[in-house]
């Protein structure tokens, strides 16, 4: 059952086109991560399925109603939450159920759940405004499944935390897929790697691709061979040789050069012949297989020589 | 509808008490309270000993409870006025800027009742200082004042009441239509002083709602008042709410 449906969704902000007519879907109980550089509309588009902003064109459907009706079913978790500092965190859950008019008794019981699931129970009487940034981030969490909602937005949330803080909201998000829909945005690629069952691209407010993880994973699983070289110089001279002969490069970084393990067995002598020749001195050599991280760079650099 | 701003409003209540925004209220209307009375009935003392050090001599008719209310009105309808804005400027704008509206605005919550229960929380307040106000200025100038007419004056408060309402109403309305608190502060001191202006005029500045001050010495006199600034004060308020809303319903975030 698709849990959300977008259709045709456009948002142009004065001159600039946000997002330009976007439409997918979400299947129920999925964790779905929504990538892109800064800037491609990963905001705007959370804020439209929130309810914040209006498309400028298009609709969407969360739970089968539309638009403001969908408020009761979805949970936000904004990129820089802005909660009331003098307020706890036992008293934001409580104000945020109330809200949305749960009983007095389901919100207690809500409430210690939700401490124990975010690892806050210790924090809970605690004033906001002395929270940590982890922590602030696991009460975003909780405020946005307090309601038990079908689905749950997370926009950029765990990009401003710490490796630890990182790691324990990951988890949480991971846990959540049992009692909600998750839809993540992030830039950071390893986070949806590991936590996401399906993940779309967006670049310039286009979708560049949308598939499950594992098939994408599994489709793009083309091994690759990475060359790690003493010097630039001798990488880039590498580069200029592997194109005359029409083999595609991938410059990692200033020494190191990716090339597909297919071209490099193919034009292995020719290679080799090179490295020798031109005295390219080599570091290290190496075979891996495609991550996101390739999958993704690959995907938006088409989308730049497009 | 009901519960839910039930629930705002008593947010807002528990904000306007922990950041001790109706403290320092009510300190503000206290000392109004104490000073009004105090400075009206020493005034002589402190200008004969001014005069006496510059070899001044003067002459003033006896002080009366009257110059105790002037005193009173003059406190709030100016310093007070000031301080009403301050307070009242960051009330939606304030939000806006930290991000917390946002909270509010993805759940079942509806603009009207975000405004409602701030316009509440500002009730209140002014309920709380001019209630302390009113019985420290009624205590000094029974205690100072022979003949001064206490429950006239409580219920001229009413028409004070109504004009920081107004003040406070418009504020708010602008922090809604506004992105900055700072931007509704000044847009209200200006629209503040354009009434102050246009109710020193004859004619059409009678509806200024900055009349009532005058109003509350007519009625605290035992003369009948004028119900032009009350009425245009009504209609102030839902003009501004009404506006604020038909912008409120537009805004959105930016950062």
């Amino acid at each position: 059952m698709a849990m959300i449906e977008i259709v045709n969704i456009a948002k142009r902000y004065h001159a600039v086109d946000a997002l330009k007519g976007i439409s997918f879907s979400v299947q129920q109980g999925t964790v779905f991560g929504f990538l892109g550089p800064n800037g491609a509309g990963k905001t705007t588009l959370i804020r439209i399925l929130a309810n914040l902003i209006a498309p400028t064109f298009g609709t969407f459907r969360i739970h089968g109603v539309t638009r403001e009706s969908t408020k009761k079913h979805v949970g936000y978790l904004a990129q820089q939450p802005g909660f009331y500092p003098w307020m706890t965190g036992r008293e934001l859950l409580r104000f945020s159920g109330k809200l949305y008019g749960m009983g007095a008794g389901d919100i207690e019981q809500r409430i210690k759940e939700l401490l124990s699931l975010c690892g806050i129970e210790q924090a809970a009487d605690r004033r906001i405004g002395g929270y940590s940034g982890g922590m602030l981030q696991r009460l975003g969490i909780a405020q946005a499944i307090m309601h038990r909602p079908k689905v749950t937005l997370l926009d950029e949330p765990a990009s401003a935390l710490d490796p630890v803080g990182r790691k324990d909201v990951l988890t949480l998000i991971s846990r959540l897929r049992e009692e909600t829909t998750v839809f993540m945005s992030s830039h950071i690629l390893e986070d949806i790697q590991r936590v996401c069952d399906e993940v779309a691209i967006i670049a310039d407010g286009s979708i560049v691709l949308h598939e499950d993880m594992d098939k994408l994973l599994k489709s793009h699983a083309k091994p690759l061979v990475r060359l790690e070289f003493e010097h630039s110089s001798s990488a880039s001279k590498f580069q200029v040789h592997m194109e005359a002969i029409s083999i595609r490069v991938s410059k990692e970084s200033e020494v190191q050069m990716v090339i597909a393990e297919t071209d490099f067995h193919s034009q292995y002598s020719q290679i080799m012949g090179i490295l020798v020749d031109y005295n390219l001195l080599l570091k290290s050599i190496n075979k891996e297989n495609a991550t996101l991280e390739d999958i993704f760079m690959h995907h938006i650099k088409e989308r730049n020589h497009a | 509808m009901h519960s839910i701003l039930l629930t705002l409003a008593r947010k807002e209540l528990t904000e306007g008490f922990r950041s001790y925004k109706f403290l320092i209220w009510a300190i503000i209307c206290g000392f109004f309270g104490i000073l009004s009375p105090l400075s009206a009935y020493y005034m002589p003392e402190v200008l004969a000993i001014i005069g006496a050090s510059q070899n001044i001599m003067f002459t003033l008719a006896e002080v009366t409870y009257r110059d105790a209310v002037a005193q009173y009105v003059k406190n709030f309808t100016q310093i007070g006025s000031i301080i009403m804005i301050f307070l009242a400027m960051g009330s939606v704008a304030g939000e806006k800027s930290d991000g917390s509206l946002q909270f509010l605005l993805v759940r079942p919550v509806k603009l009207r009742a975000i405004l409602l229960s701030k316009i509440f929380a500002l009730v209140f307040m002014i309920i709380l200082g001019l209630s302390i106000a009113t019985i420290l200025t009624g205590i000094y100038s029974l205690y100072l004042f022979s003949g001064f007419p206490l429950v006239p004056f409580i219920r001229a408060n009413m028409l004070l009441m109504l004009y920081l309402l107004v003040l406070g109403v418009v504020t708010i309305s602008l922090s809604a239509m506004v992105q900055k608190p700072i931007v509704a502060g000044l847009g209200s001191l200006g629209l503040w002083l354009v009434f102050s202006a246009l109710g020193a005029l004859g004619g059409i500045g009678s509806y200024s709602f900055t009349k009532l001050g005058s109003e509350m010495i007519h009625l605290i006199e035992g003369f009948s008042i004028s119900w032009k600034p009350i009425v245009s004060s009504m209609i102030i308020m839902m003009g501004s709410v009404g506006c604020s809303l038909f912008v409120f319903k537009r805004w959105e975030p930016s950062n």
